[in-house]
């Protein structure tokens, strides 16, 4: 655990929106690790929330150890909390403009985790140009490099 | 034609990757402030779900509502629905023109079979002069919806003037025109289920959530009193206001560029519309989430409401307009929140009578 988090100081004095937020971070955490399925806080839908209520629940909750960056059609911003398994993931479109944002209690957060649809086309691409750089091999183009493995993988 | 079985398949043609897909899912969940594991129960079905026949049709219209979702700068997630959907035909949109264009709208509907196809109207329907204000291929405008209509899944009209009859309609309403829900009301064209997705033009996240709701469960979402979806319509401009504290603290602009204006006060007395006015401006915005109109200075037209190109000045206090005068501003400014919900039941009220005396 880094900065924020349980060594922020003082915790006996915020607003209430924080302060319930806070809590029910903490139930669906718990959810989670008895075995539940990965929950999400949708911030934008909580228009008690003012700006400032937002950015000290985001200090209080601190930086953990990972970060991400994912660009699927415009970034998706994941910064792990001081508290494992407590994300906060932001959504922004192509042109940048925030389209969503919220805390994610999940071990991995789902847009992170390589879907396997994606992975079975990138395999097929994959598999496809083989053939190409074997054959590169076989006409002696790069010195010193030795036979192409064969390639195995299991249809299932 | 072998084309991609599932809106999955078609997605991995189109090189959009997952997750995208799951981003625009997460996107959808937020804006029509569903449950976050909607996001994942409407990434699963989609995915799965066939492409939806859709048949576009644009009436007396300016093409606003098509410029709405279409000129977000694409990519867009909202721009994204064209991917999810199968547009069989759209004017603007189509390349086919002349014959060809009108042929493709009836392959559309032998092919998707009865219940197979969903229909959406942009622009109201004229019909003074036998329809002949508006007419496409010979056909009117009139007659095109009802033949349409005939064995549709159910329709959405986007925008006001189908929602409502919007600009067309307004007094003294030269072409006659009507909305997509007075002519099934009158049994001039087939009854099916619709949906209103109001606005001049309508919020493009609005237009698009509509469809992915649709898309995602086969049937049309919860709908409020005018047949418009709760999720995006169920509060006002006002509710979700960010300068509403003011109106409840009573700080009023008095004029645009006075001193409450500059230091953005509430706009209720320079004829804001917020509080009678059901949409989502407020909290998704426009041009991809820069402002809204009050955020720009100027009160809410009241653009997602029946009639409202009539309902008295865009610059005059509602309750000017409810109580003929403004002697009911000082009570508005020092009640605050109960002056809006009054000025909101004053509003329907006043609409049902209207709709009572052009129906009589």
């Amino acid at each position: 655990m880094s900065a924020g988090g349980l060594e922020a100081e003082d915790w006996s004095q915020l607003p209430a929106p924080v302060i319930s937020l806070l809590q029910e971070i903490a139930v669906r955490l718990d959810r989670l690790v008895s075995g539940g399925e990965p929950e999400a806080i949708d911030l934008r839908a909580l228009p008690i929330m003012t700006e400032e209520d937002l950015q000290q629940l985001r200090d209080l909750l601190g930086t953990g150890e990972v970060t991400a960056t994912v660009q699927a059609m415009g970034a998706t911003e994941l910064e792990e909390t001081a508290f494992p398994g407590v994300w906060w993931a932001t959504y922004f479109g192509a042109d940048g403009d925030m389209v969503a944002e919220r805390i994610e209690m999940a071990w991995v957060p789902d847009i992170l985790v390589a879907q396997a649809a994606d992975v079975r086309t990138g395999l097929q691409q994959l598999v496809e140009r083989l053939p190409e750089a074997a054959e590169a091999d076989r006409e002696g183009g790069a010195e010193g490099a030795g036979e192409v493995p064969p390639v195995r993988w299991s249809d299932d | 034609m072998a084309g991609p079985s599932t809106l999955g398949d078609f997605l991995l043609q189109r090189g959009i990757s997952r997750r995208g897909f799951m981003k625009f899912c997460t996107a959808m969940a937020s804006a029509m402030a569903m449950p976050p594991s909607f996001a994942r129960d409407m990434a699963a079905n989609l995915e799965t779900a066939k492409r939806q026949s859709v048949i576009w049709l644009s009436f007396q219209e300016c093409t606003g509502c098509t410029e709405s979702l279409t000129r977000s700068h694409s990519p867009t997630l909202e721009s994204l629905i064209f991917d999810f959907i199968s547009l069989d035909y759209h004017h603007t949109l189509q390349a086919a023109s002349g014959h060809a264009a009108e042929k493709a709208r009836e392959e559309a509907m032998e092919r998707a079979g009865e219940g197979g196809y969903l229909v959406v109207v942009d622009g109201s329907i004229p019909t003074g002069a036998g329809g002949a204000y508006s007419t496409i291929a010979g056909m009117t405008n009139l007659q095109m919806l009802a033949e349409t209509l005939e064995n549709a899944a159910a329709v959405v009209s986007v925008g006001t003037c189908a929602a409502f009859g919007g600009i067309p309609y307004a007094d003294p309403n030269p072409t006659d025109a009507r909305s997509v829900e007075s002519l099934m009301a009158n049994g001039h064209v087939p009854s099916k289920p619709l949906i209103n997705v109001s606005g001049c033009p309508p919020v493009p996240v609005v237009i698009s959530g509509t469809f992915a709701h649709y898309l995602t469960f086969g049937q049309i979402p919860e709908l409020d009193h005018y047949n418009r979806p709760k999720a995006f319509f169920g509060d006002t401009i006002h509710d979700r206001c960010y300068r509403r504290p003011f109106y409840d603290q009573g700080k009023m602009a008095k004029s645009f560029d006075d001193e409450g204006a500059r230091k953005g006060w509430c706009l209720y007395e320079v004829g804001c519309k917020g509080p009678t006015t059901y949409n989502a401006c407020a909290t998704a915005k426009w041009n991809n989430g820069t402002s809204f109109p009050i955020e720009s200075g100027h009160g809410c037209l009241g653009c997602s409401e029946p009639n409202f190109w009539d309902a008295g000045s865009f610059y005059k206090p509602l309750s000017a307009g409810m109580w003929g005068e403004a002697e009911g501003l000082a009570a508005a400014a020092a009640v605050g929140v109960a002056a809006g919900a009054g000025a909101a039941w004053g509003h329907r009220r006043r609409h049902a009578q209207a709709q009572e005396e052009s129906q009589s």
